[in-house]
């Protein structure tokens, strides 16, 4: 079996001689329709470790230092070179418009990082009505289903404040004009994530964008992330 | 994982020399988070199937994230990366 880590074009430049990957397998390179992927004898089991999951990015990241790559998702193994090759001839016009789409690009972000207790009353307000812990007592059927109630719409608030909070960072962005995939996951400590697809030579206009959000939504803390190979946007 | 020095020769996709360095392997444990979430979740996904033929009737199953094998190493025709695709039958693609 062969694991994949990304792909490219048959003309840009094959992996580097002593190139390892996951679990130190020797990486090197099929060809398609033009194409080619990246690939290495795979694990006896696909496990995502955390060493693994660095491995598995490390490769992309070497392709990174010369073309962008479509870095493939972790765990994804071929039976052989054949059937890597007719990935590449079944999907070739779908893999050489997602390389147009990110030639000379890189993928960075942010987290957003918040208080949740303190967004959670935010986005409940003044709701008149008792609150009931979650966590009981519950004297009664009754009182219980009105805690779950309760939870539900509080998660609803939650995640609606979150998404507008998103919103809101994601205006200070769109000036830069790149693609952005956004992801709401209210937390504990995280409300969500955002990640723009920026060209190679603009790293640093983005961080000082980041630096303005930080002057803006000083109740929030935003981390910068990346940058990455383009994982969200292929 | 070893990973050979980078490059200086610039590329046709507008990488230099300074732009490979920062392809480096980060060892912060902060981005873990971050790298977790994007390679897990993220990234082109490969979905693979079998054409299998039982009795005359055709049966297709599908494996995700695993190519079994080509269309050609299945029927057992020993298709080869330079010989000619062999014509595939409706319903046969890679998806």
């Amino acid at each position: 079996m062969l694991y994949g880590y990304c792909i490219r074009r048959k003309a840009d430049p094959p992996p580097p001689d002593g190139t390892t990957g996951v679990d130190g397998a020797v990486v090197r390179r099929v060809e398609g329709a033009g194409l080619a992927l990246w690939l290495s004898a795979a694990p006896a089991d696909r496990n995502p470790a955390a060493t693994r999951i660095r491995d598995h990015d490390a490769v992309v990241r070497v392709a990174m230092r010369t073309v962008t790559p479509l870095p493939i998702r972790f765990g994804t193994v071929f039976a052989d070179d054949a059937a890597a090759r007719a990935v590449l001839h079944d999907r070739a016009t779908d893999f050489r418009d997602a390389l147009d789409r990110v030639r000379g690009r890189m993928e960075v972000g942010v987290r957003v990082v918040w208080d949740e207790d303190v967004e959670r009353d935010a986005a409940q307000g003044e709701d008149p009505r008792p609150k009931i812990l979650s966590s009981g007592p519950f004297p009664g059927g009754r009182r219980y289903l009105e805690a779950r109630r309760q939870r539900i719409e509080s998660d609803e608030a939650l995640r609606d404040r979150a998404g507008e909070l998103l919103d809101d960072i994601e205006a200070h962005f769109a000036p830069l004009g790149a693609p952005c995939v956004r992801e709401v996951m209210p937390r504990t400590d995280v409300a969500g994530t955002l990640s723009h697809l920026i060209g190679r030579s603009e790293l640093e206009p983005y961080r000082l964008r980041v630096e303005g959000v930080r002057r803006v939504f000083t109740a929030l803390s935003i981390a910068m992330s990346g940058p990455f190979a383009p994982y969200s946007f292929v | 994982m070893s990973v050979p020095p980078p490059p200086v020769a610039s590329t046709g996709d507008g990488a230099t020399g300074d732009d490979a360095r920062l392809w480096l392997s980060s060892e912060e444990p902060r981005s873990l988070v971050d790298l977790v979430n994007r390679v897990l979740d993220r990234g082109v996904v490969v979905t693979g199937h079998v054409t299998l033929s039982v009795a005359g009737v055709d049966l297709v199953y599908l494996g995700l994230n695993a190519v079994l094998t080509s269309i050609s190493g299945a029927r057992g025709s020993g298709g080869t990366p330079d010989a000619p695709e062999p014509e595939r039958p409706a319903g046969t693609d890679g998806e």
